[in-house]
């Protein structure tokens, strides 16, 4: 009662906000601003006590509730209680609204913003409000009681009971909600014809935010893939991963669209309609995970009506941005940029991580369209992801070695710019004599990062010789480059040098694994109060350094299910990763044994990624006056 | 530069990079998309045995044996029952009776050779490809 009291109440709050603004009488006073900005921070607080109800509720385990009964077990750990709460699909939208409405209210205290923006944005932001509360009370409501109380319940799904997985939701829906705000952002600069530098500014700072959100979710979701399902990899080109980096994609595009915007008002087209596709295909992956339509961990149970609540949402949505494109005019006193100039440099960028975009959201719908068009089945893997999109990233990569070196207007490219050059095709051609099992994109691939790296320390370099007062946002931006150089560096070795083998191993038996001298100690059954373990002590040995690995199998009885813990250790920069098989009678234990001899280049150019975000999303607070 | 020049520009290279991802797209479905088979229609079709497929189905009770690191179990739609070879951990929701989807290619008639095999997520979750299956009622 009291959770669907909230709800409704809440709902109404957000539906003043979204039609105050139109009433003349409202929006022309002078209080008609401060009280849509009011019924923002009410429509958050509102909300904000339905979820927490809701969290009392998971965490007190009441189980007259049909969500609780069905992702929550009283034996679980509190913390794993209250992650069931978005460990379902009802719960996952409750937090999505209250993300969105706590987003929109700090935007309404932006005081920087003039008044009449932030009350426009806010409206919008009030439509896509209204429209999740719709969703949530008439066909998603996670306050469904029951009318009889079972005595136990079905607990959450035992490979969502992980750290990484309790906050890697709540991070990717703030990014999401950002996008929000970056959609309602251009809608209403596009309305009022005012794309100037103020405004790219402005969306410069909420992208800035959305991006390190959106990058940390992606890390975390791939990390957990990584340590969690173990089959060793990080990216598998699952469609709830590609749909989860299409926003990414478009809203990298669209930080760099920005710097021109910023800088030489050309261009100006651009940064909207990649705010705008951003979000619409947010909206799009959300109908495509939610409706069932794709199979994935992320796919809670079907329901052909949500699906097609979510894709009338996205539709209206579709339609309320294309409506606001229209009214884009092209201005008089365009700038024009030359070819080799910064700007044609930005702008080829954007073109190419849009059509990555586009070749990824290709690939990950054209099954889905094929099944219901001929009903043949087929699935889109790997190997179509690698060869489409690999040569267009590595044109951004080449781009992002060259960028120190061109200027803004001028068809004029520096000198050193020969240098790096001269770098790059060594590289190149070391790589391909050092790593000769390797294919040519690959070296390419490894020679670029290299040269990302020599070319931005260059820059810096030259930068401060010559005494000059470097930006923050200088440094942000050399911190993201290097970062994604060292990302680059990282994915390649371990796409191309990993070592993965099958052993069978009997109780202190050994093996030999890439100079490691194994032994199975021994293997422990032991019984937590939820699940019952078998945990594995094996000992690996090379030279004098000893290493414990304890992989586990996990038996959880409510779900009849079996999960494997791999246990991953460190060694330099390269994990080794075991992960415990089947016992059989007569022929012991199988295990699988990883190295990757550089994974861990990739945790830390992700971390570094986010930094550098953080850092650039504080120049843009500062006001710095850009280069 | 003048206006019209660099329009120009803007269109070609815009044109350029749209053909070239379209060709890419279109060379890359030619070429690396896996069709999805049941153990009838394999019955039926003679594939190359380079050609790399996902066959599902329902593991046969009783089906499964491991020789050293490798399994070999049978598949059935209940209609065709298909054996398969697969080397390695299979995924811990991989057991008897349950739906399984394998990707690999067909060694020779009646043997499917799987490079990697996929199971459930949950419980209440089964893969979309073997909802086409029919399981008899017990």
């Amino acid at each position: 009662m009291i959770g669907m009291a909230l709800l409704s109440l809440s709902s109404f709050l957000a539906l003043l906000q979204f039609i105050l603004p139109s009433v003349k009488k409202v929006s022309g006073s002078a209080w008609g601003p401060k009280l849509i900005e009011t019924l923002a921070a009410a429509t958050a607080f509102m909300i904000g006590s339905a979820f927490f109800y809701l969290i009392y509720v998971f965490a007190s385990s009441d189980l007259s509730f049909l969500n609780v009964a069905l992702n929550s077990h009283s034996a679980s750990e509190l913390l794993y209680k209250i992650s069931g709460v978005w460990g379902n699909h009802e719960g996952s939208m409750l937090l999505w609204l209250v993300l969105l409405t706590s987003i929109s209210t700090v935007f309404g205290l932006q005081r920087r913003v003039p008044q009449n923006i932030r009350m426009r944005v806010l409206q919008v932001l009030g439509a896509i409000s209204l429209s999740f509360h719709l969703f949530i009370l008439l066909i998603s409501n996670p306050f469904v009681q029951l009318h009889q109380t079972p005595k136990q319940g079905m607990g959450l799904n035992p490979l969502l009971e992980d750290p990484a997985l309790t906050i890697h939701p709540p991070i990717l829906y703030t990014g999401l909600a950002l996008l929000s705000v970056l959609f309602a952002l251009a809608c209403v600069g596009l309305q009022r014809g005012q794309l100037d530098k103020a405004w790219a500014k402005l969306m410069r700072t909420w992208t800035l935010a959305c991006w390190c959100f959106l990058t940390l979710g992606i890390a975390l979701g791939s990390w957990w893939a990584y340590y969690e399902l173990g089959w060793g990899g990080w990216w598998f080109w699952d469609p709830v991963e590609n749909l989860s980096l299409l926003p990414w994609l478009v809203i990298t595009a669209l930080l760099h669209s920005l710097i021109v915007v910023q800088n030489s008002s050309s261009q100006k087209f651009t940064a909207p309609f990649l705010a705008i596709t951003a979000f619409l295909l947010a909206l799009l992956s959300l109908f495509l995970v939610r409706s069932g339509a794709l199979s994935s961990v992320h796919a809670f149970a079907v329901d052909p009506l949500r699906g097609s609540f979510l894709a009338l949402i996205a539709v209206c949505f579709t339609l309320y941005g294309l409506r606001s494109l229209f009214r884009f005019r092209t201005e008089k006193s365009f700038e024009q940029p030359y070819i080799l100039s910064r700007e044609a440099f930005l702008f080829l960028n954007t073109l190419l991580l849009f059509s990555i975009a586009a070749i990824v959201l290709i690939g990950t719908v054209y099954p889905l369209i094929l099944q219901i068009t001929t009903g043949r089945i087929i699935s889109v893997g790997a190997p179509y992801f690698s060869t489409t999109t690999l040569p267009f990233f590595l044109m951004v990569t080449i781009l992002m070695a060259a960028s120190p070196f061109v200027s803004w207007q001028q068809a004029r490219l520096s000198k050193s710019i020969s240098y790096v050059g001269t770098f790059a095709l060594a590289a190149f051609i070391a790589t391909t004599y050092v790593k000769t099992g390797w294919p040519v994109i690959a070296c390419l691939f490894l020679a670029a990062s290299f040269s990302i790296f020599l070319a931005t320390i260059l820059d810096l370099a030259r930068k401060l010789m010559a005494r000059k007062q470097i930006a923050l946002h200088y440094y942000a931006m050399s911190l993201a480059h290097l970062s994604i150089a060292i990302v680059i560096a990282g994915a390649v070795i371990d796409s191309f040098d990993k070592i993965e083998s099958v052993y069978e191993i009997k109780q202190s038996g050994a093996i030999e694994f890439n100079g490691y001298h194994l032994t199975l100690d021994k293997v422990d059954q032991i019984r937590a109060p939820y699940f019952q373990r078998e945990a594995a002590f094996i000992t690996a040995r090379k030279g004098e350094a000893s290493i414990q690995l304890n992989p586990e199998k996990r038996y959880y009885p409510l779900h009849e299910m079996i999960t494997s813990e791999t246990d991953i250790k460190a060694v330099g920069l390269a994990d080794i990763y075991a992960v415990l098989g089947t016992e059989d009678s007569h022929n012991g234990w199988l295990l699988k044994l990883h190295w990757h001899p550089a994974i861990r280049l990739l945790w830390i150019g992700a971390g570094l990624m986010v930094l550098a975000g953080f850092l650039g999303f504080v120049a843009s607070l500062r006001g710095v006056k850009s280069e | 530069m003048k206006a019209k020049t660099q329009r120009l520009w803007i269109l070609i290279v815009s044109l350029l990079c749209f053909v070239a991802a379209i060709g890419l797209i279109l060379s890359a479905f030619q070429e690396n998309i896996t069709f999805f088979y049941t153990p009838s229609d394999l019955k039926l079709k003679d594939l190359p045995t380079t050609q790399r497929i996902r066959m599902g189905g329902v593991v046969v009770k009783e089906s499964v044996q491991r020789k050293g690191v490798q399994l070999t179990f049978q598949v059935t739609d209940f209609k065709e029952q298909l054996g398969v070879i697969f080397e390695g951990i299979p995924p811990d929701l991989f057991r008897e009776g349950q739906g399984v989807v394998a990707e690999g290619y067909l060694k020779e008639p009646g043997l499917f050779k799987a490079t990697t095999l996929l199971a459930k997520h949950d419980e209440n979750y089964m893969p979309p490809e073997l909802a086409q299956i029919q399981v008899p009622k017990e």
